[in-house]
């Protein structure tokens, strides 16, 4: 190994006159090479970028909105609007609502439904169609189910604010429940005849909820609604959508406020998974309650 | 008639020749062909001009005229809410129920809400109050089929309206986008 001398070896580093000439027209060549406008838009980022009109390649200015020299219009609206095109979006999404809303009527409906040998095949089907219409669009919903950029402090606080709200929650609904309808709605009666209440129960009343109806309408119906009426109609409207679907009035004063919780954030972090952990930790909340009053031990084999 | 473009009767005298945009006020030193801020013909021929006014009037009226569709949709949920303050009050009234009467109110109040927030949302307003008027159709007809016939007229026209409303709504938004890129809007 040479050791290392500045003092000596700068004299070759430095480049002679003549070998500054030979790199010039190289470099020059280079420069172009980066500058050459493609549709307008150049590449070198300290450059000033050339803009061309689309139509008459006459230079145009960032802030235009039209060609001066031809009147081409710049800035176009995404894309083109039709009738046709607007409904043949929104069928299916009105018929996945339909169908959804039909199931839970009858189950309203009929009462022998509620046995939870029955309501067991009615998640099945409800799944199903959910599956089938959230897998017609599944190359837009699949992103959602990333785990790329979930902050798990941030879960922590959004499950802790759920398990709070569920609790308000719950003691507002009883108010309501024994002050209007000198009566209470409890959810665990049906499972009580079955072994393993406590799995069954929480898995149909807070897991089962927070896979399908999340994939169902912060996936399938905020996706179809942001394409038709933009994110703030896609909030609304599958919030909406999913709060009546649970066909209680009542109910309703606090429903559509969580679900435009779990509406704004799909569209803030772009996924599925705060909206399913806080829906879990919101309904098991309610089911660990019941099964505390009613003595249901969580590991009851 | 002679029409004569209009860079031929004011002719350049120097640089500092100064014009504005009668459509949209945007302000040139130099000489543009067309306004680069509104699209407007602004040194092009009167046959230029004259198409360009066609469209700029032809796309407002486009514009007004789903929105006044639309506005059939929200006139159709004011009259829709009072039919059901009425309904929904003989109803609560012959069974005595304090209860059905309060749900009846809440459930006028949400229509004339949604009607009002028609204005500035059509479109998540109409949606909204079709979803929830058919959903309350629906859920009325599984407990007592014979209230899908009672007032069948009535629903038929609401739901047209508000379904052909929807769509008015939508193809206002899309305009307005269009306006909004042209620059269009005053």
């Amino acid at each position: 190994m040479e050791p290392i001398e500045p003092s000596t070896n700068s004299e070759h580093i430095k480049p002679s006159p003549e070998h500054d000439e030979e790199l010039a027209p190289i470099e020059e060549a280079m420069l172009t090479e980066v500058v050459v406008p493609i549709d307008g838009v150049t590449i070198a980022e300290d450059l000033p970028a050339l803009l061309l009109c689309n139509n008459c390649q006459q230079p145009v200015a960032e802030a235009d909105r039209f060609c001066s020299n031809c009147g081409t219009v710049r800035v176009i609206a995404a894309e083109s609007y039709s009738e046709d095109n607007f409904m043949a979006e929104a069928k299916p999404v009105a018929a996945f609502y339909f169908i959804i809303l039909l199931i839970c009527i009858g189950v309203k409906l009929i009462d022998d439904l509620n046995q939870y040998k029955y309501m067991f095949w009615v998640e099945v089907t409800i799944a199903i169609f959910t599956f089938v219409f959230a897998g017609s669009r599944w190359h837009q919903i699949a992103p959602l189910y990333s785990l790329r950029g979930i902050k798990p402090k941030l879960m922590l606080g959004y499950s802790a604010i759920a398990v709070v709200f569920s609790l308000l929650v719950g003691w507002g609904a009883d108010y309501i429940n024994a002050e209007l309808f000198k009566s209470e709605a409890v959810y665990i009666l049906p499972y009580l005849s079955y072994p393993f209440t406590a799995v069954v129960f929480l898995f149909s009343i807070a897991v089962y909820p927070a896979i399908v109806e999340e994939l169902g309408f912060r996936g399938y119906v905020f996706n179809v609604v942001r394409k038709l009426g933009g994110t703030n109609s896609a909030i609304f409207i599958s919030s909406v959508t999913f709060a009546i679907m649970h066909l209680n009035i009542i109910g309703l004063i606090w429903l559509v406020p969580f679900a435009l919780w779990l509406g704004y954030l799909r569209y803030k972090h772009e996924t599925l998974w705060y909206g399913m952990v806080i829906h879990f930790m919101f309904n098991a909340t309610t089911a660990v309650i019941e099964m505390i009053d009613y003595g249901v031990a969580p590991f009851d084999f | 008639m002679e029409e004569q473009p209009f860079e031929n009767t004011l002719t350049p005298s120097s640089e500092t020749l100064h014009q504005t945009c009668p459509i949209c006020s945007a302000e040139y030193n130099t000489q543009p062909k067309f306004c680069s801020n509104c699209g407007y013909p602004i040194n092009g021929t009167f046959d230029e001009q004259d198409a360009f006014d066609l469209e700029y009037r032809s796309q407002r009226a486009s514009l007004e005229g789903a929105l006044i569709i639309a506005g059939k949709a929200r006139t159709a949920l004011f009259v829709l809410s009072g039919l059901l303050l009425i309904g929904n009050g003989v109803i609560a009234y012959v069974q005595g129920s304090a209860a059905m009467f309060i749900v009846g109110i809440c459930i006028s109040a949400i229509f004339v809400g949604l009607g009002f927030w028609s204005k500035k949302k059509p479109f998540t307003a109409l949606v909204t109050a079709l979803v929830l008027y058919a959903t309350i159709v629906l859920a009325d007809a599984a407990f007592d089929p014979s209230t899908l016939i009672k007032g069948l007229l009535v629903k038929i026209i609401v739901i047209t309206y508000l379904i052909s409303g929807i769509k008015s709504a939508k193809e206002a938004q899309h305009i307005q986008d269009e306006l909004n890129a042209k620059n269009w809007n005053q």
